[in-house]
């Protein structure tokens, strides 16, 4: 195997000063958005890219790699110290981890989540590293049909397991779908939906969109509530786990790494699917269930792990297939896109020093992680003290910027505000952002294997179910759709003349 | 929710009408070889069906709703004038003067009692990332028409 020569090629890029200083940066920058609520990896990663354009492709990647797992290593310190969780991926932490904070064990709990993190991030990028290039080699015999079947099974997984209505998220897919066949159409080059309007023909540019759906919309969403936070004080001397406190999380840790890796692979939001799988299966094998809730070091470690295995996990399709499955991978694709890189089984095989360089990357940064949240975990904890009214500025300042600084254009402006806007409404009418990003990014994509199928098969539908992945994948995709209709008629059944139940 | 959601249906409805009016006048290309409307049609007919479906099951729905959370929209008001004035102003006053005032202007909406530490966060605040994005990063930020 020449595994060992990729891995001295990726190491000798990523330990450039450079790179390491972009890691470095990515990763501390991730904490940072993990640690402040509201703002989470996407948005973090969606204000960065414009601030990548500079660098040499490896280097973003490496960068915004840093942002998406640093940013699970910061998520935690906020559930456990102030009950607010700093992303969606660290909810189920807060459930147990403030309890113990509150018992005067913030100490042990933020320790054990920054190890079990460690852990699982050691683990899979390991698996990553293993798993990519074979998969990739796969990926590259499989023809338009799968590639097809495999997102349209992608965007029903995602809208099956984001919070809330999964019609709603679907509609949001579709819009996101629409958004991406603006601009002029690659094959024919008929300009569709461009209104006349000269900046339209390149189609909606990403950066705008996202920026404007997770930076300002957040921005919008939070100035309407008023947060009143308190933050349980911790000092460095009381870090220090017992010695039942390490026995009782090495299983957890251990499940974690492995489950949060699965779950990452699979569409969907993987880091938030991966640490509420851990927290259930671990509350599920404990003896003592009935702690759960009430501080039990178990519930932090297994989520921790999970939702950093998780970021592992996420990149293998990235990576090894060229199909973001989770809404972060998305905006990373987004981001590579714009550099000129298509990421996926070509990249792998035509440039492995890209690939070698963000999985090694990706281990020194899971050290330096360790070594940053360890001690300077009360620095960050401080950062909560600043009020929102001085953080919700600094962070439209950044997206003002940011994208005026693309293309140096008021235009870019102007559609961030727009989809500001569309994303505060979404947030209010339930609507879920993640799947229209999804599909702003795959659309295109999506199109173009839907058209070489209908043209290789001559326009026989059923090609779509005559080969057995794709079939197996649009069955599966049928199957989610239908799950809720079933549960719900079910459900009626059951109870005919009651009052249909609304959350 | 329910009338939010009616609303919202309503809207998709409305979109996917005109996407798909928009796509049929686009090459549909047949079958066999697909052409520029082909996705964008089929993709507003599943947009039209999904908003018919949220649509008609929320006009079914029972109507008292919980009571929504207690929000204060004059704020998102004011944040979204105070951006809108941004975008309209930025080319023509610049981005020093503009980035002021509306840094000022957010800390203020945002809670801010006095004017003094919103002065001052705002000073630091767009020094500070002219300095970054402007001298650091050469991004060439608008100057505006008003300074020499």
């Amino acid at each position: 195997m020449d595994i060992l020569a990729h891995l001295v090629a990726g190491l000798q890029v990523a330990l450039s000063p450079a790179n390491l200083a972009y890691c470095f940066l990515g990763v501390l920058i991730g904490t940072l958005v993990g640690v402040l609520p509201g703002v989470g990896p996407i948005a973090g990663m969606s204000l960065l890219i414009p601030a990548t354009f500079g660098m040499h492709p490896t280097s973003a990647m490496i960068m915004l790699a840093g942002i998406y797992y640093g940013a699970m290593y910061g998520g935690s310190t906020t559930s456990i110290l102030i009950n607010v969780p700093g992303e969606a991926a660290s909810v189920v932490t807060a459930l147990d981890g403030y309890q113990m904070a509150r018992a005067g064990r913030a100490g042990p709990a933020l320790t054990m989540a920054a190890v079990g993190s460690f852990v699982a991030g050691t683990f899979s990028i390991l698996m990553l590293m293993l798993l990519a290039p074979p998969l990739a080699q796969l990926a590259l015999r499989v023809g338009p049909p799968e590639y097809f079947a495999l997102m349209v099974l992608g965007f029903v997984l995602l809208a099956y397991l984001v919070q809330g209505s999964m019609l709603k998220a679907l509609m949001a897919a579709t819009v996101g779908l629409l958004l991406g066949t603006v601009g002029i159409e690659p094959m024919s080059g008929y300009q569709r939906f461009t209104f006349g309007l000269p900046q339209l023909w390149e189609g909606i540019s990403f950066v705008p969109v996202a920026m404007g759906l997770f930076g300002i919309g957040e921005v919008l969403a939070s100035v309407e509530r008023t947060l009143h936070q308190e933050v349980v004080r911790t000092r460095l001397r009381d870090l220090l786990p017992t010695r039942a406190d390490w026995t009782a999380s090495a299983g957890p840790i251990a499940r974690g790494s492995v489950l949060g890796f699965l779950v990452g692979i699979l569409p969907g939001p993987a880091t938030v699917l991966a640490s509420f799988t851990s927290y259930t299966v671990e509350r599920r094998l404990s003896r003592r269930p009935e702690r759960f809730g009430q501080g039990a070091i178990e519930g932090v470690a297994g989520p921790e792990a999970a939702n950093n295995a998780a970021t592992g996990g996420a990149l293998v399709p990235l990576l090894a297939i060229g199909i973001p499955f989770a809404p972060a991978t998305a905006v990373m694709m987004g981001a590579l896109m714009i550099h000129g890189l298509r990421p996926g089984p070509l990249l792998l095989e035509q440039r492995p020093d890209f690939f070698w360089a963000v999985v090694v990357s990706m281990y020194l940064g899971n050290l330096m992680l360790l070594v940053l949240n360890l001690p300077l975990v009360g620095l960050f904890a401080s950062l909560l003290r600043v009020p929102g009214r001085y953080l919700q500025p600094l962070i439209v300042l950044f997206c003002v910027v940011g994208v005026y600084s693309i293309n140096n254009n008021v235009a870019d402006v102007w559609l961030m505000l727009a989809f500001g806007l569309l994303g505060f409404l979404c947030r209010k009418f339930g609507f879920e952002v993640a799947p229209l990003v999804l599909a702003l990014v795959l659309g295109p994509m999506l199109e173009t294997s839907l058209r070489q199928s209908l043209v290789m098969s001559r326009g026989d539908l059923t090609t779509f179910l005559t080969r057995p992945v794709s079939a197996t994948l649009l069955l599966l995709a049928l199957g989610l759709v239908l799950l809720p209709l079933l549960r719900h008629g079910l459900a009626h059944r059951r109870q005919p003349s009651g009052a249909p139940r609304r959350p | 929710m329910r009338r939010r959601d009616l609303g919202s249906g309503a809207l998709g409805l409305a979109l996917a009408v005109a996407v798909c009016h928009g796509a049929l006048g686009m090459p549909m290309g047949t079958i066999v070889d697909p052409g520029a409307g082909f996705l964008p049609f089929w993709v507003g007919v599943a947009l039209g069906t999904m908003a018919l479906v949220l649509t008609v099951s929320a006009a079914l729905a029972p109507g008292a709703a919980p009571a929504p959370a207690p929000a204060d929209g004059r704020r998102v008001v004011w944040v979204l004038l105070g951006l809108l004035l941004y975008a309209l102003t930025l080319e023509r006053l610049g981005f020093l003067l503009t980035t002021l005032a509306l840094l000022a202007a957010l800390v203020k909406v945002l809670g801010q009692r006095g004017w003094a530490a919103a002065a001052l966060f705002s000073l630091l605040a767009t020094a500070g990332s002219y300095a970054l994005f402007a001298l650091w990063l050469g991004v060439p930020l608008p100057r505006g028409s008003l300074l020499p």
